[in-house]
């Protein structure tokens, strides 16, 4: 697929249709939000909003989903995968963060997350339970 | 985008009629809700009833329409759908936004037989 954010809704619809009745609706939730956030970051960051391919590929396992997202944009900083830190409610309004809730929500939602970058790509792995 | 503001009772109602908000909108949400905040109110109310999606990039918007607002005006919540509520849940915003709880649901409607009756008599 195509990484700008039409392309992005697109795919994300044409998975909703192709999973419907498959996937319990709390998954099907889980499962679009996730990957919203992963294939978003690549459009933004990976890409820098240039523009650039993706390949998505989710399979069915048993109790779960695995999936593995590959594009060729650039690495991540640091080569790790980014943990920012859960805002604190008390925070005054103005000082609250406008950014960094896509890996929050990844982190809170997906299991076994593997980032891996080789011959310029970056692939990442994680899997979503069905239970 | 389509925003629907309604004034009354001291708040600024505004109807998100989209699905999404999404990284594909959400520069767009932002600038409306700018606009559109130019009318006076005490408080803001964003009826979320029509969204089933918000991802990073839209509750980013929706924080930023409220940091806009603040100090002098309050964004509220309300009509949260399932998957929106768990957006602001995983990354604790539940606990920054005042969310209104939705509507009890209406009282089951008059059984209509007298009112066809008295048509079909008069």
């Amino acid at each position: 697929m195509q990484a700008d954010a039409l392309s992005v809704r697109h795919a994300l619809r044409v998975m909703q249709l192709r999973l419907a009745g498959t996937l319990p609706e709390a998954v099907a939730g889980t499962l679009e939000l996730v990957l919203a956030e992963v294939l978003n970051n690549i459009v933004e960051h990976a890409y820098r909003g240039e523009g650039g391919s993706i390949e998505l590929c989710i399979s069915a396992r048993p109790g779960a989903l695995v999936c593995r997202v590959a594009d060729q944009g650039v690495p991540m900083p640091g080569g790790e995968l980014p943990d920012p830190p859960r805002p604190d409610p008390a925070l005054a309004i103005e000082d609250l963060p406008e950014g960094g809730f896509g890996w929050m929500m990844i982190r809170e939602l997906a299991q076994d997350l593997q980032y891996r970058r080789d011959a310029g790509r970056n692939e990442l792995r994680f899997r979503l339970s069905l239970g | 985008m389509n925003l629907y503001a309604e004034a009354g009772a001291g708040a600024l109602n505004v109807l998100v009629g989209e699905e999404r908000i999404d990284a594909a909108v959400a520069i767009q949400f932002k600038d409306r809700m700018r606009e559109i905040a130019l009318q006076p109110s005490e408080r803001v109310v964003l009826d979320l009833s029509q969204v089933t999606f918000v991802d990073s990039s839209g509750l980013g918007a929706i924080v930023a329409v409220m940091k806009m607002l603040a100090p002098a005006r309050r964004l509220e919540l309300a009509g949260l759908t399932p998957n929106v509520a768990k957006v602001f849940r995983l990354t604790r915003m539940d606990s920054v936004f005042t969310i209104h709880p939705p509507a009890p649901a209406a009282p089951p409607a008059p059984d209509p037989a007298p009112l066809a009756a008295d048509r079909h008599g008069g």
